[in-house]
């Protein structure tokens, strides 16, 4: 499929096309820098100096440049689509073999990003448990119940301000329960793995297509 | 060894006496040990018994709070009725009565008071459901299947005065999932280890192997 842009982007990214190579590896470079560490005004002053452009035609470009990789792996493109697309907007091969280097060696964080964006439900994170026996209690001096103690950890991946919170569950089980819960789960990973499941699968991943 | 106070003897005098008939104080005795494992709620004694309604509640009241006793500390029917015969008097009659009934009925009662305490909330059986990602907001691509999980945990609900049952829900994807069931199965393979090397000659290791095993492993 061939990725079409708004006429906004378009303009934003125009800057782009007509610089040298050096130049949009720069800005690759700037993209990089706005995901993992945010926007440094800083940067872009010197860019707008150097290209004798305004400092927000450097801003629209570094975030048109970055809103461009964001829907690339939003439709997760393959190499020739992506050529395709990326010549439409008006970039050079040269500078299409720079930003597939660029998307190629971002995709899977990006990817990864995307889909913690997705709605926010409670993961499982991590299972400890000990192995305890009830020795006694004021109801019942003598007695001698295996038990499973546990804290299970549940993540949510964003809370109101926006970072993941670990909560902690403590639970208990005896051993048949353990048992009984251990199976059906091991049966639930298997059913992900069955006949049924991969027909179900392989029909929505071609319809998609 | 139990131990009772001069109280609750004077009491249980009462219930060695003629204030009711054999009959009667199996009917009561059999009230006691509905009400102490929950089968029934514990009845108006008033009612049942027409005449000497103080005597009646204050037999009812000692003989429940002895039984609770015998059953706190595990005793045997033989020995509740030693310690009937040695601490209390009772007649043969009334012993016959009471230690028939425990027991009919210490392992209902044993299981009631076990469950009286503090406990985490107690996993009693787990639901589950796959579904698969088609596409969301961020990403147009399907990314492979989305387990939802529910443990089902039984706690005891102050309000209610009853235990409750409540989901705990979560999501696993494939990966969280494996390691979710690797962690519970190396759970259930090291109390296996447990009751095989537990020393066989001590009786409360015999009771826990006798747990596990009995949970076909």
């Amino acid at each position: 499929m061939l990725l079409s842009l708004n006429s906004d982007h378009k303009e934003h990214l125009s800057l782009l096309t007509k610089q040298p190579v050096e130049v949009l590896v720069d800005f690759c470079k700037l993209a990089i820098n706005l995901i993992q560490s945010g926007p440094e005004i800083k940067l872009y002053k010197a860019a707008a100096q150097k290209l004798e452009v305004e400092l927000t035609v450097i801003q629209n470009c570094v975030y048109g440049l970055v809103n461009l990789l964001l829907q690339f792996c939003k439709y997760n493109l393959n190499e020739s689509d992506f050529r395709d697309s990326v010549l439409t907007i008006g970039f050079s091969s040269e500078q299409q073999v720079i930003l597939n280097k660029f998307y190629q060696s971002k995709k899977k964080e990006i990817i990864e990003i995307l889909e913690k964006l997705e709605v926010n439900d409670v993961h499982y994170n991590n299972l400890e448990w000990r192995f305890e026996v009830e020795v006694s209690s004021r109801s019942l001096l003598h007695r001698a119940d295996p038990i499973v103690a546990m804290n299970l950890n549940l993540k949510r991946p964003h809370n109101t301000d926006g970072f993941p919170t670990v909560d902690s569950i403590f639970l208990q089980t005896d051993p048949t329960n353990l048992v009984h819960i251990a199976k059906e789960l091991e049966n639930c990973l298997q059913q992900s793995r069955s006949r049924h499941f991969r027909r179900i699968q392989k029909g929505l991943c071609n319809n998609n297509n | 060894m139990l131990e009772i106070d001069n109280n609750l003897k004077n009491s249980l005098k009462l219930a060695n006496s003629n204030a009711l008939s054999d009959e009667n104080f199996k009917n009561l005795v059999q009230h006691c040990f509905n009400a102490l494992t929950k089968k029934s709620e514990i009845n108006n004694i008033n009612s049942l018994y027409g005449s000497k309604p103080d005597t009646v509640k204050e037999i009812f009241a000692s003989v429940m709070t002895l039984i609770a006793q015998f059953g706190r500390q595990n005793l045997d029917p033989l020995e509740v009725a030693q310690f009937l015969k040695n601490e209390c008097h009772f007649n043969a009659n009334r012993i016959k009565i009471i230690s028939e009934l425990y027991e009919e009925n210490k392992n209902d009662l044993l299981v009631v008071l076990g469950t009286i305490g503090s406990h985490l909330p107690h996993i009693t059986d787990v639901n589950w459901k796959i579904d698969y990602k088609i596409e969301s907001k961020y990403l147009e691509e399907a990314s492979g299947p989305i387990f939802r999980i529910s443990l089902i945990t039984e706690v005891f609900d102050e309000q209610l005065q009853k235990p409750v049952q409540k989901p705990i829900n979560f999501t696993c994807t494939t990966q969280e999932l494996q390691d979710l069931v690797y962690k519970l199965k190396d759970a259930v393979n090291h109390c296996e280890r447990i009751a095989k090397k537990a020393d066989i000659s001590e009786p409360n290791a015999v009771l826990i192997i006798r747990i596990l095993v009995g949970s076909n492993w």
